[in-house]
This record gives structure tokens, C-alpha cells and sequence, in this order.
């Protein structure tokens, strides 16, 4: 065989890659557990937390539990240490982060270039944001960029080696975010650009295959245990388009912010490569194009996303597609224009984040510059306070969850969907000690009139914020 | 000066002058006896050739009156010769009178030879007549039958009986499996639910490692593709002369329509015919293959060795009596259909001398020529393309030990026969020798050539081979297993657990599946009480996970099996996998009943059901291995 290979993975033998990894890994923990000290926290990580604590001591896996319209790698991805929800993003942010600076180092051409996108893969804001904060969101990312990078290999290649990891991979990202089914369908337009149409079938049936078989065995566990697979995938669907375009358009100028720079520098890519027609005719171009699509079939499918820290793809998807690239455009002669360009897109990260529309984006900017800040979850810890461990609880797990994540243990809980939920409605004083509502309504207090709850039943509000109130009995079960 | 045998053949009008230049201009070219090569290309008769050669050297020429020589032969001088110095010396002790010894000679002019009878025979001269190699071989299966014989069948067993599947079940091997079900027994009488329950869980967690095993297999089988190096450009324009002679061992049996397409498949092999040794082996009572492989007159250095009836009536005790006659340093077997591709014999020489010296043998990938011929060969096709070319592939790179395939197992002679050749008493002799060699520190590698065969097209026929094939896996688990201490000292525990994975746990899947299959869909679909208890929470998800990824596992590899060969068609049969499982349990049923019953019995495979079904697409004959 000719060793015609543009790129080479990283080695994983030798001292390297562990020391790095090992590294990395310490140093997000560090970092994240000081973040989670400090109440640098997403609420979707609270609530997952909360859910899947809640699972662990029931007995059965239950829909009163777990919201199970999400993907299942996501939901599976909660039950892996819920008390520290700094561990596993630390952990896949490590080996995504170690693995792409060997990458860099096999392959980038010149040392400035080498430094810069090392620099850029530690200390990229969004990057930081992402392994600190995201839990799925960084192994959305390592899922993203591996199974990518195998799909580049495949696209020069043709190896089915490639085509087989990318079919795993993509499967499994698949299974952590529905929404990936918008890349498939550019996927699919891809390989029919570019492959006779029956050449172009088979592949495309071997590179979405493990995601069709996943997503229907997922279907089939759904039909087993909690509803028929035609329901789920219309609520599904229905999720997709509740958090739609609309519901965002809050987010566009900050997305606008945020990705205003990558354009710019693609057009600049582009540019360069004009001298190289045979490039615009490959498949490696639609791929370079790849992350534009994503953004828009993302925002559409109403994916929940940051801003600011979407560039993170943008940013990995550079660096893997580098090596293709750099032949093409004389990487060594425009060394120091491309890393000049890192460096100003690093700094404009940290500028979006700065004035992000995302309370969460700006409180991580504040803390990376070391000043105080307010936590985006302090509503949560301040009524968390109130909430009694001993005291049998009244709430809808779906809407609530995230105070109960700073109440250990849990208190005993009725929820929607529970054969006892009825009951504590109609007779609250016999059932339970507290009934957490979240506002404007949730499974509880559609239910309930909460005046009733006052007046009949004992219950007086011992917190009450803008979304949330909390009531007590003064009698305890 | 004596005569060169092309002018003897000339004058006497045996040989045309033009034949004669074109047979020396591939002298010139590849070197190799002149009289081989007007043989092996069928200028000249065999017998005509002799003869030429007995004028060269004036000597008599013994051919003609072969059955007096016979009569003359002297057995008690014959003990004190083995009929493996006979082969190699290609010749034959007659008698002796006074300090004179008679030799029939295939091979005249070898002083060693003549050396070699001197110093054995304590004579003062040796007088040669010379005979064909033809007449030698008739000889020694004459004379040396019933040890040749022995030697096949009964070779291995007496040199180490613990390798030999002769005995199905060692007495340890009883003992222990007594206490086993009398431990089963025990636990079931005193906590049924539980021992059900953990039974079930233990079959779950086997299939979840052997999931994941064969995963691993399959990701590291994968990379080969990417990592492996063919061999350069000039070791296929090397020097012939330098290249070894090549056995190919071919048992048949009652094959008389497979005949020409396999002469005509040995043919196209890229190498030189004068290095090659093919040797046809038939079964005594097959006189119908014999008479067919005569009339297609084969080239001259073909030999058709013709065994002797005995039992077992075993393709392994054909090889080993071919083994016998092998004059190549290297072997490869073949079987009567299969198509290898033309440059196999010298990618294995590549790969043997580029390899560590403790490989003894290279296994081609095999597949299928009538891949498109049904639905059964459509899923064969997928399955060998997924075992040849990733599981094996992955055994290799992880210095696992390597079941070999049926066919197309590329030996070293003499370390072949050190180890003991194959065990006749195993139903899957190869995968034996594959795990012996193992046992015994040889490594087996794999080669990127393929062998086309001729896909089993019938139901009932495919689960008879297939239920001879798990017997063996099973038989070949048994011997193993008899020293399982002393085994895992000699492989190590990588390899130990990868033997007890591949070959013992491949059926126990087979057993295993329909009823875990069978315990699953009752609960789904009835969902009895007594069965829910069955599957705690743990068991549950670990049975889910095991179904659901087991199976698309092996799915997608074998997807990706016909990807690579690029049988585009079969991508999306790979679906209908679990039905061909379902076949797999059946005959590993079937196997595990004539292991108990008639442990070896050898279920002849019918071939030549593919009649009219060439080789599916012209792709797959070079397809970029």
C-alpha cells in the first residue's frame, strides 16, 4: 500500500498522550471543581443531577423521574456521578483536548501554527466553557470532532476502517443529541454530490446505519417500558420546535457576535484556495462548508445551545481540517497571518462571552477573569435551603428539580404520574409535608389551587421567588 | 559426451523443435529443470521423458517391466529404510546380490543418492534402473501402505494422544463435568429461582464479553486495512530459479465435475509450474474422480495419490498421507472448487520470509464465487467476508491464536510435520492445527489474497457442514481443555482467554441463543410472572444491551465485511443476520448430538450445487486486497 495518508491520528503509545491526558484531566478538575464551588453551574445540570439521584434510590426507571424525551446517551450520561457533575466533562473535555494537541503536533507544519492552535485548544473561552460547564455539550463535541475527522479520512481514503468509526461515532452522537439527524441530511447531500448515486446510496447506508439501528432499538426500549414509539417521536419533534428560531431570536445577536469572525476566515480559506479548482470539486470543501449548515438546522431544530461557546465547533473543525488544507495553501508561507487570525478569533471569543445574552455565559467570564460574580444558580441554592430532607415532598420532578440539587438526601417525593399523586392533590395535609411549585405552572400547580392549599390545608409559602414557591405544612407526616 | 535430453526427445521425434525453443526460453526465464519443464507444459509424455533421462545417464529404463521389479522387491531390505528417505531420495531398493544393490531410480545422477543407498546397504556399488517418479510413488504406497497409513490416521495420536480428538472426553474432563451438574443440580434443589436467575445472568455476561471481544477484534481487524503492506512491486519480478518448490495438497472426493476448473484455477497461479508439486488426493473407493482427473490429463507435476480405505474417511487423514509425499518446503491446501487468486503462492513466500521465524503458517482470506446464487449464500458470503477479513485480521494483529480456515492455509513442511499434521479425529482438523501450533509456540499470520470456493447453497446441506464445523470448535475446546492449567501456562493469559473465547464460547453462543432468544420474547410478549422474576433490574438492562448492540454489532460488521469486498448488493442482507444465527443454533444442536453420538462422523458437504454460478463479478477476482 502507498503511504499516501495527508494526516496521522494521534500515537496513544508512549508517555505522552497519558501525561497529557493525565494533565488535562487535573487541571479541569481543579478548575471545575472551584467553578462548582463557587456556584458556576448550569441549571440543565442540576436538574439531570437531581433526576438521576432521584432514579438511584427508586426502584424503577420511571417517566415520573426522568424526562426520557431526551436522547438516551444524555440521560445515561446523568446517572454517571450525578453528585459531581465536574468529573465526566472533565474527563472527555481531557481526552478530546489531549487528543487534538497530538494531532496538532503531528500535523500542523509550522511551530507558530502549532503553538497557536495548542494555545487556542486550552485556553479557547468557549472551550473552558464547555468542559467546566457542559456536561453533554463536550462529549457532544468529542463525538463531533473524532467521528469528523474520521469522515475527512474516509473522504480522501476511502477506507471502510474510517467509514466504520464514523458510523459508530456519528451513531452515538445520534444518540446524544436528536438534532445531529440535521447533519446526516447534509451528510447525504455530501455523498450524492460527490459519488455516483449508487455508489453514493451504499455509502450513505453504511455511514447511517448504526444511527438508524440505534435510534430503533432506543425506539424499541421506549415501546417497552413507557409509550408507543409513535408518540415519542412526535414528542420529540414537538421538543424540537418549543425551544424553536422564535423562542431564541433572544440569542441572535449574540450568536451573530459570537460567530461574526469564522465567515470572514472561511472566506478568507476560500480565497486562498481559488487557485486549486479540483479542491471545490471534492468532498473536503462541503465538509469545510460543514459547521454553516449546522448552525442554521441547529437554531431551527431549537437546539438549546450557547452563543459563545458554539464557535468551540467551528474552532475544532479548523484544526482537524487543517492538515488537508495546509498543503494547499502553503501553510509555511502564511504561518504568521493564520496564527495572528487564531489569536484575534481566541480574543474575540472571550469579547462575545463578555456580552453574551446568556447569564451564565457572562458569569463565566467573569469568573475566568477572577472577579466575583452572581451564580447563575443561586436561586436555587437559596431555596434549597428551605427545602426539608425529612419532609415528604409534593412537585413535579420534570419542572423542579434543580433546587433539590443542593438538598441531600433527597426527601421522599410524590410526583405526577405516581399512583399517589392523586391523592396528595386531593388531600395534601395527609400525604405531604411541602409542595415546591415552579411558575408560571407545572404537573403540580396546574392541579392545584394553591389559595385551597393555604386556606384548608395548613400549607404556608416559606419561599417565594419569581418562578418558584415553596410551601410547608406545619404539621410533619 | 552424453546426449542432452532435449536432442534425445528431438531425435526421437517425441519433441517438436519449436516446443523445444520455447520450453528453453523458459529455462532461460525462470530457470528450473529443462525436462520438468517440457513435462509440467505437456510437451512431452512422462513416461518419454524418462526414458530420455535413462539414455542421458545410459542407463535401463525400468518403466515398462515395472510389475517384474515388483515381484522382485526384497521387504526384509526394505526395514531397514523409512519410506520418508525413500520420497526424498526418489528412489527405490530393489535387492541385493552379493555387494550389488538393484536401485529404481526417479532421480539418476545424484551421487548423494547413491551415497546415501552405499553407506545404508553396506554394498560396493549400486546399480540403477530408472523409473518415473510416478512408479516410485506406486512403489512406496505399495510397500509402505499400512505404515503410511497408520501414520495418517493414527500418527498424531500415538505421538501425543493429549493433542488427538480421538478421545472425545478425558477422564478428569467427566469427573469434573459430573461435579458440575451435580453442583447445578444441587443449587437448582435448594434455591431454584436463584440458580435460574443467576444462570440467566451468567449467560448475559458471557455474551456482553464476548460482544465486546469480538468488537475489539473487529475495530483492530479494521485498522489492518489500513496498516498492512503489500509486498513491493520486485519481489513478484525475482529470480524463479530461486524460488521454492510449492506443494499444493488437493483432497477430492467423488468431485469427478470440479476436475477441469480446478486444473484450470492451478494453472493461473503466478508461479513457476516447474516449482510446483500438486498433488491430487483420492479416496480408494473413488474411482469416478480418479478416472475424471486422468482424461483432463493434468501437467506433469501433478501426482494423484490414491489413500487407502480406512477409517475415519477424513479430508484430515488425506492430508496427512499427503503430507507424506510433499517434496515442496512450503504447502498449501486447496479443495477441488475453490479459485484462488493467481498471485496467493507468492504473497505467502513474502510474507513467510518476512515474517518471525516461528510463523508456520499463512491463512488466505477465503469467500465466495456464487455469493448471488440465494439467500443462504448471500448470508455465507457476508459472514466469510466479515471472518476472513476482519476477525482473523484482528486475531493477528493481537497475537491472538488463529483458528484456520478450511482451505488455503499456507504451511512450512517441516514444521507441519513436527507438530503432527492435522488430527483426523477433529471435524474441524484446521482450526485444531491452528490452536496446536499455537500450543506449541508457532504464531499463524494472515495474507491478503483470497481463495473463491463455492458457497453452500442448501439449507439442509449448509447445516450439515456447519453442524461438523461446531463439533469441531467443540472437540477442539475439549482437547485443549484437558490441561487447562498447563495450556494457560504455555499460551499465556491473553491468549488462553482469546482461545477459550473463540472456540469454546462460539458455541456455546449457538446453544445459548435460542433459548436466552426463546426466555426474552415470552417475557415481552406474555410477560408470565414467574419469568419477571427471572430478570432483575441489573439482568434486564445487561439482556436489552446485549440484544439490542449484540446484534447490531454483528450486523454492522458484517455490513461493513461486504463494504470492503465491495459486494454492494449484500450491504443491506446483512439485516437478515439474526435469521442465519437461527441456523447456526440448529446446527450447533445438530453438533453437539454427534459429538455425544458419533463424535466422528464426518459430514460430507455436497458441492457442485452452483452449477452455472461463476465467479459473481469481475471485481471480485483482483479486488484490491
Amino acid at each position: 500500500m502507498e503511504n499516501n495518508r495527508l494526516t496521522h491520528f494521534p500515537s496513544l503509545r508512549g508517555w505522552l498522550f497519558p501525561l497529557l491526558f493525565v494533565a488535562l484531566f487535573l487541571f479541569y478538575l481543579l478548575l471545575g471543581n472551584w467553578a462548582f464551588e463557587n456556584g458556576l453551574l448550569l441549571p440543565q445540570t442540576l436538574v439531570r443531577s437531581v433526576q438521576a439521584r432521584a432514579v438511584s434510590g427508586s426502584s424503577a426507571i420511571s417517566p415520573n423521574y426522568l424526562d426520557f424525551h431526551q436522547p438516551p446517551l444524555s440521560l445515561l450520561l446523568s446517572f454517571v456521578f450525578p453528585e459531581n457533575p465536574v468529573l465526566v466533562p472533565s474527563f472527555s473535555g481531557a481526552l478530546l483536548v489531549s487528543l487534538l494537541l497530538l494531532y496538532v503536533w503531528r500535523n500542523f507544519q509550522t511551530r507558530p501554527l502549532k503553538f497557536m492552535a495548542s494555545f487556542l485548544l486550552v485556553a479557547f473561552p468557549g472551550v473552558l466553557f464547555s468542559i467546566l460547564l457542559s456536561q453533554d455539550f463536550v462529549l457532544f463535541l468529542f463525538l463531533f470532532s473524532v467521528s469528523f475527522y474520521f469522515l475527512l479520512e474516509f473522504s480522501v481514503e476511502e477506507r471502510v476502517f474510517y467509514l466504520f468509526m464514523f458510523g459508530l461515532l456519528s451513531g452515538f452522537l445520534f444518540l446524544l443529541r436528536f438534532e445531529t439527524l440535521y447533519a446526516f441530511a447534509y451528510l447525504v447531500f455530501v455523498f450524492f454530490a460527490f459519488y455516483p448515486p449508487r455508489k453514493a446510496f451504499h455509502y450513505v447506508v453504511s455511514a447511517l446505519f448504526p444511527a438508524a439501528f440505534l435510534f430503533l432499538s432506543w425506539l424499541f426500549v421506549v415501546w417497552i417500558f413507557w409509550e408507543p414509539p409513535a408518540h415519542y417521536i412526535q414528542a420529540i419533534w414537538q421538543d424540537f420546535f418549543a425551544a424553536s428560531w422564535v423562542r431564541q431570536s433572544s440569542n441572535h445577536l449574540s450568536l451573530f457576535l459570537g460567530l461574526l469572525p469564522f465567515p470572514v476566515w472561511y472566506l478568507f480559506l476560500f480565497f486562498s484556495l481559488g487557485r486549486f479548482p479540483e479542491f471545490f470539486r471534492s468532498p473536503l470543501f462541503l465538509i469545510l462548508f460543514f459547521p454553516f449548515p449546522m448552525v442554521f438546522l441547529f437554531l431551527f431544530s431549537g437546539h438549546a445551545f450557547f452563543p459563545s461557546t458554539w464557535p468551540v465547533l467551528f474552532v475544532f473543525h479548523f484544526v482537524l481540517l487543517f492538515p488537508y488544507l495546509g498543503p494547499l495553501f502553503n501553510e509555511k508561507r502564511s504561518t504568521w497571518l493564520q496564527a495572528l487570525v487564531l489569536l484575534f478569533l481566541l480574543g474575540w471569543n472571550f469579547f462575545s462571552f463578555s456580552f453574551s445574552a446568556f447569564p451564565e455565559e457572562r458569569a463565566f467570564c467573569t469568573f475566568i477573569r477572577g472577579e466575583s460574580f452572581t451564580s447563575p444558580v443561586e436561586t436555587y441554592r437559596s431555596l434549597a435551603q428551605k427545602i426539608r430532607s425529612d419532609g415528604v415532598l409534593l412537585l413535579d420532578l420534570q419542572a423542579s428539580a434543580a433546587p433539590l440539587f443542593f438538598v441531600s438526601p433527597l426527601p421522599e417525593m410524590f410526583l405526577p404520574g405516581m399512583d399517589e399523586f392523586e391523592s396528595a392533590l386531593s388531600q395534601p395535609h395527609f400525604f405531604v409535608d411541602q409542595v415546591l411549585v415552579h411558575l408560571p405552572s407545572d404537573g403540580v400547580s396546574q392541579r392545584l389551587d394553591l389559595a385551597w392549599l393555604r386556606q384548608e390545608e395548613g400549607f404556608s409559602v416559606v419561599s417565594q421567588g419569581k418562578d418558584w414557591i415553596l410551601w410547608q405544612s406545619s404539621a410533619q407526616k | 559426451m552424453p546426449k542432452r535430453i532435449g536432442q534425445i526427445l528431438l531425435d526421437r521425434g517425441l519433441l517438436s523443435p519449436q516446443d523445444l525453443e520455447t520450453a528453453l526460453k523458459i529455462q532461460q526465464e525462470q530457470g528450473g529443470r529443462l525436462g520438468w519443464i517440457l513435462a509440467t507444459l505437456g510437451m512431452v509424455r512422462r513416461v518419454d521423458l524418462f526414458q530420455a533421462l535413462a539414455d542421458h545417464y545410459s542407463l535401463p529404463f525400468g518403466t515398462p517391466r515395472l510389475d517384474e521389479w515388483e515381484q522382485r522387491v526384497d521387504t526384509q531390505l526394505l526395514t531397514r529404510f523409512s519410506a520418508a528417505e525413500l520420497l526424498e531420495k526418489q528412489a527405490f531398493p530393489v535387492r541385493l546380490e552379493g555387494k550389488t544393490l538393484t536401485l529404481l531410480n526417479a532421480y539418476p545422477g545424484n551421487l548423494e543418492t547413491e551415497r546415501f543407498f552405499l553407506e545404508r546397504s553396506q554394498v560396493e556399488e549400486v546399480h540403477s534402473v530408472v523409473i518415473t517418479d510416478l512408479d516410485l510413488l506406486h512403489l512406496v504406497q505399495r510397500f509402505f501402505r499400512q505404515d503410511l497409513l497408520s501414520e495418517s490416521v493414527t500418527g498424531l495420536f500415538y505421538r501425543n494422544p493429549e493433542e488427538s480428538a480421538f478421545l472425545v472426553f478425558s477422564r478428569p474432563q467427566m469427573a469434573w463435568m459430573f461435579v458440575l451438574v451435580a453442583l447445578v443440580g444441587f443449587a437448582f434443589f435448594l434455591a431454584p429461582s436463584f440458580s435460574l436467575q443467576f444462570g440467566v445472568f451468567l449467560c448475559q455476561f458471557l455474551f456482553l464479553v464476548l460482544v465486546g471481544f469480538k468488537f475489539l477484534l473487529s475495530v483492530v481487524g479494521s485498522i489492518d486495512e489500513i496498516i498492512f503492506r503489500e509486498p513491493p512491486r520486485s519481489f513478484y519480478d525475482s529470480d524463479p530459479e530461486a524460488l521454492p518448490v510449492y506443494t499444493v495438497l488437493v483432497p477430492v472426493f467423488k468431485e469427478p465435475e470440479v476436475v477441469e476448473t480446478l486444473i484450470q484455477g492451478l494453472k493461473n497461479l503466478d508461479y513457476p509450474q516447474s516449482k510446483l508439486d500438486v498433488i491430487l488426493l483420492l479416496e480408494e473407493v473413488d474411482s469416478v474422480t480418479l478416472e475424471a482427473a486422468k482424461k483432463a490429463s493434468p501437467p506433469s507435476n501433478w501426482r494423484f495419490l490414491v489413500v487407502p480405505k480406512a477409517q475415519p474417511q477424513t479430508k484430515p487423514k488425506a492430508c496427512n498421507y499427503g503430507l507424506f509425499f510433499a517434496r515442496g518446503k512450503y504447502l498449501v491446501i486447496f479443495d477441488a472448487e475453490d479459485v484462488p487468486q493467481p498471485d496467493q503462492l507468492k504473497k505467502a513466500l513474502y510474507a513467510f520470509e518476512n515474517s518471525d521465524p516461528s510463523t508456520i503458517c499463512f491463512q488466505a482470506a477465503l469467500n465466495y464465487f456464487n455469493r448471488d446464487q440465494n439467500l443462504l449464500t448471500r448470508l455465507f458470503t457476508l459472514e466469510y467476508s466479515y471472518w476472513f477479513d476482519y476477525m482473523l485480521p484482528g486475531l493477528f494483529r493481537l497475537n491472538l491464536p488463529i483458528p484456520l480456515g478450511g482451505t488455503s492455509n499456507h504451511f512450512k513442511v517441516k514444521e507441519l510435520r513436527e507438530i503432527g499434521g492435522w488430527d483426523p479425529f477433529n471435524t474441524t482438523e484446521d482450526a485444531d492445527l491452528g490452536i496446536r501450533a499455537a500450543a506449541q509456540g508457532y504464531r499463524v499470520g494472515i495474507i491478503r489474497s483470497t481463495t473463491f470456493e463455492e458457497a453452500n447453497s442448501q439449507v439442509w446441506n449448509w447445516i450439515r457442514q456447519r453442524s461438523r464445523w461446531i463439533k469441531g470448535y467443540m472437540q477442539t475446546s475439549l482437547v485443549y481443555n484437558r490441561h487447562p492449567l498447563r495450556m494457560l501456562k504455555t499460551l499465556g493469559w491473553k491468549r488462553w482467554i482469546s482461545f477459550q473465547l473463540f472456540i469454546g464460547g462460539t458455541p456455546l453462543v449457538f446453544l445459548v441463543n435460542p433459548i436466552l432468544w426463546g426466555l426474552f420474547f415470552t417475557w415481552l410478549v406474555f410477560n408470565p410472572a414467574w419469568l419477571a422474576a427471572l430478570f432483575s433490574p441489573w439482568v434486564l438492562l445487561l439482556a436489552l444491551f446485549n440484544f439490542l448492540i449484540g446484534n447490531f454489532l454483528g450486523i454492522y460488521m458484517n455490513m461493513l465485511g461486504a463494504f470492503r469486498r465491495k459486494f454492494f448488493s449484500l450491504i443491506l442482507v446483512s439485516i437478515l443476520n439474526p435469521l442465519y444465527w437461527i441456523l447456526h443454533s440448529i446446527a450447533a444442536y445438530k453438533g453437539l448430538w454427534q459429538l455425544l453420538t458419533r463424535p466422528h462422523y464426518w459430514e460430507k458437504t455436497v458441492h457442485g450445487l452452483s452449477r452455472g454460478h461463476s465467479l459473481s463479478s469481475p471485481e471480485a477476482s483482483n479486488h484490491g486486497e
